[in-house]
Parts: structure tokens; sequence; C-alpha cells
């Protein structure tokens, strides 16, 4: 080789194969391609090419130095393989599934508390869980990654048994709709919470929010109703964790239920739920005052059938699941 | 000129200048997998290199790619199959890889696998024919 200031396009691409590689072997497999670079060019520059030209088809035929490289090395061109990627994306299921519906039930809990606004509470709550769900996706991917390039990436970490099959048809009884109703109920009572000092119906003659909520209700029943409908949470993220009904859920179900209802109705009934003077107000606007206690009892029934419903239905499911239907 | 190369995590197979539609050079690239190991196994029995394996194995009819081969070479270097010897009597320093006893015997089996496979799709085609 003649000595030049700069390195041939074929010096330079033996440079970008071996960089890749194991220190003890870079001499060597430089050493070959190199030979085997020089045959090809000389068998294409044998053929009529003009000798830069037939460098140049040489090299673009044995392609992207990194892809030979990874030949070599015999390193995947790939982040998480097909042995693996199941695996991955059921834990990443599995964990994005609890991580964020307990994570958004902290926030809006915290933030509604510490008295912020409800828009700021939506932001940033929603802010967060992206930044959440990117980690999360991040390290898990990260973690998979490495597994598949220490050797164990050649067989799923969690062997496949007839046993994991899903029991009945195969279809889970619960969806995804079952954790949307779980954040509901907390996420209702935190805005109710939030939204009657933030856009009060109703100021009093010193231009202070009204609260529509009975002032009593700070001293027991709304740490309470937070406390019941937290439960509920924790409640529809084992029932959507398991994606069937048993007993032990149907029993859970009709004690977080009845809970909530039970108090709930008999608030309503008593008339303690609304402030007396949030009333007042609404007994001053015209046309509106009798609908406040037909409202009452409308609500009360409504709440018993429906807390009535959802204890019947989570123990028929749980009939169904037992029978494997 | 090469079309298509269809890649694996064994190695690629040139799927190279016919003018078959895409559905059957994906079944073809599958019936070809594989036989690469075999066709170098039996022609480095004598001695050769990179690039002449190339030509001995297109003149043969194994279309195979420059990219592919080097690395599996190598690959079958480690795994025992193959000995190696660099050879710096000429200009250039070459590499000449040679089928290791070992490599002989898995190239024997390799050979009566296919040869029994061959058999088998015989006997099936002449059953419908």
């Amino acid at each position: 080789m003649t000595a030049t200031t700069t390195p041939t396009l074929t010096e330079r691409y033996i440079a970008a194969v071996v960089r890749r590689l194991p220190e003890k072997s870079r001499a060597d497999v430089a050493t070959e391609l190199r030979a085997s670079l020089a045959d090809d060019i000389e068998a294409r520059t044998a053929a009529g090419l003009a000798p830069e030209a037939a460098e140049r088809e040489a090299l673009v035929a044995l392609g992207d130095p990194d892809r030979l490289a990874a030949g070599y090395a015999g390193t995947p061109l790939h982040l998480i393989g097909p042995a693996l990627y199941l695996d991955w994306r059921r834990l990443l299921t599995v964990l994005l599934s609890i991580v964020l519906p307990v994570t958004a039930g902290g926030l809006v809990l915290a933030r509604a508390l510490a008295g912020d606004d409800p828009g700021e509470i939506v932001l940033g709550t929603a802010g967060t869980l992206v930044s959440v769900a990117i980690g999360l996706t991040f390290w898990v991917t990260t973690v998979f990654a490495i597994i598949e390039r220490t050797g164990a990436g050649d067989r799923p970490l969690v062997a496949w048994r007839p046993e994991s099959l899903p029991p009945g048809d195969g279809k889970p009884q619960v969806g995804v709709d079952v954790l949307v109703g779980g954040v509901l109920g907390l996420v209702l009572l935190v805005a109710l919470l939030a939204a009657q000092t933030a856009w009060p119906v109703f100021r009093d003659d010193d231009g202070a929010p009204v609260p529509f909520l009975h002032p009593d209700l700070w001293s027991f029943w709304v740490p309470y109703f937070v406390v019941v409908l937290a439960a509920e949470l924790v409640f529809s993220i084992v029932l959507y964790q398991r994606r069937r009904w048993s007993l032990g859920l149907a029993v859970a179900n009709i004690v977080i239920t009845l809970a909530s209802a039970v108090p709930l109705i008999a608030l309503i009934v008593s008339d303690s739920v609304v402030n007396p003077a949030f009333s007042a107000r609404l007994a001053d606007s015209e046309g509106l005052v009798t609908l406040g206690q037909q409202g009452s009892v409308v609500a009360a029934i409504a709440i018993g059938a429906v807390a009535l419903w959802e204890c019947v239905d989570g123990v028929i499911k749980a009939g169904r699941a037992a029978r494997g239907a | 000129m090469p079309l298509t190369i269809v890649c694996d995590t064994q190695y690629c197979v040139d799927m190279s200048p016919t003018d078959e539609p895409a559905l059957d050079a994906g079944h073809l690239q599958e019936l070809r997998r594989g036989t690469v190991v075999l066709a170098s196994l039996l022609a480095l029995r004598e001695p050769g290199y990179g690039y002449a394996l190339l030509e001995h194995l297109e003149r043969a009819g194994v279309d195979v790619e420059a990219n592919t081969l080097y690395p599996l070479l190598r690959r079958l270097e480690g795994q025992g199959l193959l000995s190696s010897e660099w050879n710096t009597d000429e200009s250039r320093p070459r590499k000449f890889y040679r089928t290791s006893p070992q490599g002989e015997a898995l190239a024997e089996r390799l050979l009566a696998e296919h040869r029994r496979l061959t058999d088998a799709l015989e006997r099936l085609a002449a059953e419908g024919a």
C-alpha cells in the first residue's frame, strides 16, 4: 500500500467494521476483509470497471459496515427478539395498568386537598402520567434489551404451560371499563370538592363562595367517602388484574358498595348533604324551590337501585365464572 | 444484480434475479435457508479463502451474499466445523478455511437429512400425480 494522507474508502470501511468487534479479533478480520475486498475489486476491474467505480461497487455489495460487524460479532440486530417480546408486552401492560391509575388517583387527591384549581389538577396530573408512562416503558425496555444481549434472549423468561390458558371461552369477563369506573368515583368527588370553591354557583354578600356541600360533612363524611372511594379504586384494580369475578370479589364488592350507598342515602334523606346557605340561595332563585326536595328523593332511590344492581351483578358474574361460562 | 436480501437471525440468502412474485420469493427463501452451511462445509473439503469460496458456490449454483458468507465462515470456525490457516506466500495474505473432521461428519448428517427430505417430497409429489 502506498503512503497516503487520507485513507482509501476500503480502509475507512474496514475500520468502520472492526471498531465494533472485540479487540482480539480486529486485526484478523481486518486482514481477511482487506484481501476479500481486493479480490472483489480486482475482479470488477478486470470486467472493465474503472478502479474507483469497482471499489464503490464492492463496498456497496458488502453493505452497511455495522450490519457486517453484527454478523461477525453475532449480536442481534433487534432491540427485543421474538422469544422475549411477549414477556416484555405482558409485563409492561400489567405495570402500566397498575401504576397509572394509582398515580392518577393519588395525584388528583393530593392536588385537590392542596387546593389547586381544577384546570391545574387535570393538566398537572396528565403531564405526570405521561412522564411516568414514558419512564416505566423506557426502563422495562432497557432491562429486556440487556437480557436479549446476555444470551438469555433465545427463549421466553416464563415458559408457557396449558395451565396458563384463560378459563372458559378465553374472553376476559372484565374489561378496562372497570378501571374507569374505579377511578370515576374518586375523580367526581374531588372535582365536586374543587369546583364548589373554584367555580361557585353562588357567592355570599362578601363575595365569598357559598359551597354546595354541607360544612358539617368535612368533620367525618368527606374523609370517609375519600377512603371508601379509594378502596373501590383498589378493588377495581384487583378485579381488572384477575379478569374474572370470584365469590370473594363479589362479597368485597357488596361491602364496598353498601359502605358508600347506605351512608349516602341516609345523608340525602336526612337533608344533610346540601349546605343550607346554598339551599337558601337556591330557594331565592325562581322555579327551583321544590326541585331540592323532590330531587333528593329521586336521587336516593336512584342510588339505592344502582347499588342493589351492582351487588347482584357481582354475585351473578361470580356464579358464571365458577361454572366456567 | 441481487434484488432482495431476506434475513433471519442465522444468515441472509440471496433471492436474486428471477421475476418470481413476492409470495414465491418468501417461500423459496424458506426452502433455501440452511443450505449455505451445508454447501460451504462440502466445498471447503478442499481448502479455500472467502472470495474464492463465494465464486465457487456461485458457479455451483448456490447464491449467497458476501456479507452473509464471510461472518458465517468465522461462526463455523468458532464452532470447530472449519479450521483455518493464514497463507502469506502470495502478495495478499489470505485466510484459508478447511472443513474439520467434525465439520465433515456434520456435512454427512446434513446431506443425509437433505436427501431424506428430497425423497419424501418426491414420494409426495408422485402420490398426487
